[in-house]
């Protein structure tokens, strides 16, 4: 059984439909990549997910279980917790302030594995600022900080948005190092990244989204990286079997 | 020693101001809401105060016993009901909402309790104070500065060092995250506003024990309140601590020179901390004091 299954979503703001039938699956300790222009809908799928975007079709389910219609702070404590893009950890309260924010959080799912100071052998460089207001941390200690917060919640599926974004490229090579420790845990990761030869490195299979519709999905070791390429940008000259038409289904 | 005196009876002052304020405050800082009803429901807390007195017989103290708990309740069901739904429609409609239910209250107690003005019977606690050399301690005045020290310390310990204070300032750093991180947000909002009114209601009871209490004191103890807190800092609580302070002691020391002038003088340093230092003296809307 899948640990996340999404199936035919359309969502959106307003009058703007953002997602056209997205459909994907998570096994248990899984990591998907997920990789897409600007635009094509990536951080609309992780709201969604999350539970900051209601869907207008389609449904969402845990471990079998539909959450479509949970409200977004029970989906977190039920095991669906969001990297923001941009990290948006609460500025004034310390680093370790974050990280106790969901584990304090009421009704959350039994304790699981990540404790303060399992996460803080994980991410050494937090603890040394454990008592710093997370506004005055660097780039990287936050981004830290914020996947540390989102451990805390001992979830079951993590969605990081372009963790990468905006850091060193030593720092990111530091957190993709750290992967296999959080999905060694059992937590399914979906994963967004603009990296397209990191996201591949990093998962085990990748979707690739145009426009708000998946166009390819394959395994990452075995995916042709210039087909997804095309695909990516929906580039017309793309080869036969890629594109909209000739999904590379596994 | 007169001056000294003087002084002293301002900070008695504005240890009232702060205890009124404290909740406005705390509503500005967690959820970024005005509350212009603040001073029409601290009429209302006077009023179900006297009520409880008449009716069971019950000395003031008990009768706030049974108060401060209901205005809490008061409270909650505000912010559940009302004030969430207003906050949810964008930035006006709290203001919007607000007003109304502050004119709605003020004719609901011209309704029910007449426009004559109603004495807060306390016993002698009014008058009684202790003299020391040249200085006079009111027991009354004590007793407000020491209840607004005890509010908000204690409201400061609890943001600082507790879950439900970890919640509320993460809450109000960037709501949309807090609901992601498994935060329900309505009702803590509700436990805040809770807390608000009941600190609201219970300084407006031991301020009308002095003055007395009729339906349109709210407007005029708005006012007061809604200065400590920009004098203060917009959303500090200690701020709005030093506020009430600065504001009680102007009034004092102007009124030894000239009673007519003494309101109007704290009203002017008003108008100055908005010219000169309009985000108030400590100017960070952080409610972290």
């Amino acid at each position: 059984m899948s640990a996340l299954r999404v199936s035919g979503l359309d969502a959106g703001y307003e009058d703007f439909q953002a997602l056209f039938g997205v459909s994907l699956d998570l096994a248990a300790g899984e990591t998907v990549a997920l990789v897409g222009a600007n635009g094509a809908g990536k951080t609309t799928l992780l709201m969604t997910i999350a539970g900051a975007l209601r869907p207008w079709r389609g449904g969402i389910a845990l471990d079998g279980t539909d959450i479509t219609g949970q409200p977004d702070y029970r989906r977190a404590r039920s095991g669906v917790v969001l990297v923001p893009e941009g990290r948006r950890l609460f500025g004034s309260l310390t680093a370790e302030e974050n990280i106790l924010v969901p584990a304090g959080a009421r009704g959350r799912r039994e304790a699981g594995p990540w404790t303060l100071a399992a996460l803080y052998e994980l991410f050494p460089m937090v603890a040394a600022r454990r008592s710093h207001r997370a506004a005055l941390l660097s780039g990287g200690e936050q981004q830290a900080a914020a996947i540390a917060r989102a451990l805390a919640a001992n979830p079951r599926v993590l969605l990081l948005d372009e963790v990468s974004l905006g850091l060193a490229p030593a720092v990111v090579d530091a957190f993709y190092q750290l992967l296999p420790a959080i999905q060694g845990s059992g937590v399914s990761v979906l994963l967004v990244e603009q990296d397209v030869d990191r996201a591949l490195a990093a998962s085990s299979r990748t979707v690739c989204l145009l426009e708000g519709r998946v166009v390819m999905t394959g395994e990452s070791a075995s995916l042709d990286r210039d087909a997804l390429i095309a695909a990516y940008f929906g580039s017309p000259a793309a080869p036969p079997g890629t594109g909209d038409t000739g999904k590379v289904r596994t | 020693m007169t001056w000294v005196n003087d002084i002293l009876q301002g900070i008695f002052l504005g240890g009232a101001y702060a205890l009124t304020a404290v909740g406005l405050s705390l509503m500005f800082g967690v959820m970024r809401m005005v509350n212009l009803a603040h001073g029409d429901l601290a009429v209302c807390g006077t009023y179900l105060a006297t009520t409880v007195m008449a009716a069971f017989g019950v000395p003031l103290w008990v009768a706030m016993l049974i108060m401060v708990p209901l205005a809490f309740l008061l409270g909650l069901v505000l912010q559940l009901s009302l004030f969430g739904r207003a906050l949810r429609s964008g930035t006006t409609a709290p203001l919007l909402v607000t007003f109304g239910l502050s004119v709605i209250i003020e004719n609901l107690l011209l309704q029910t309790y007449s426009a004559n003005t109603r004495g807060v019977p306390a016993g002698n606690l009014d008058v009684a104070a202790v003299h020391l050399g040249g200085l006079v301690l009111p027991w009354l005045a004590m007793l407000k500065l020491i209840l607004a020290l005890v509010v908000i310390g204690g409201l400061s310990v609890l943001l600082r060092y507790t879950a439900w204070g970890r919640r509320v300032r993460a809450t109000s750093d960037d709501q949309a995250v807090a609901r992601l991180q498994g935060i329900r947000v309505r009702p803590l909002f509700a436990s805040v506003t809770g807390i608000a009114i009941a600190a609201a209601a219970l300084a407006g009871t031991l301020n009308a024990v002095t003055t007395g209490v009729y339906p349109t004191l709210g407007a005029l103890t708005l006012i007061f309140a809604f200065e400590a807190v920009i004098i203060g800092g917009l959303g500090s609580l200690w701020g709005t601590l030093l506020g009430g302070m600065l504001l009680g002691i102007t009034q004092v020391v102007v009124s030894q020179v000239s009673v007519p002038y003494a309101i109007l003088a704290s009203q002017l340093l008003f108008l100055v901390v908005l010219a000169v230092r309009p985000q108030g003296l400590f100017g960070n809307p952080q409610i972290v004091g």
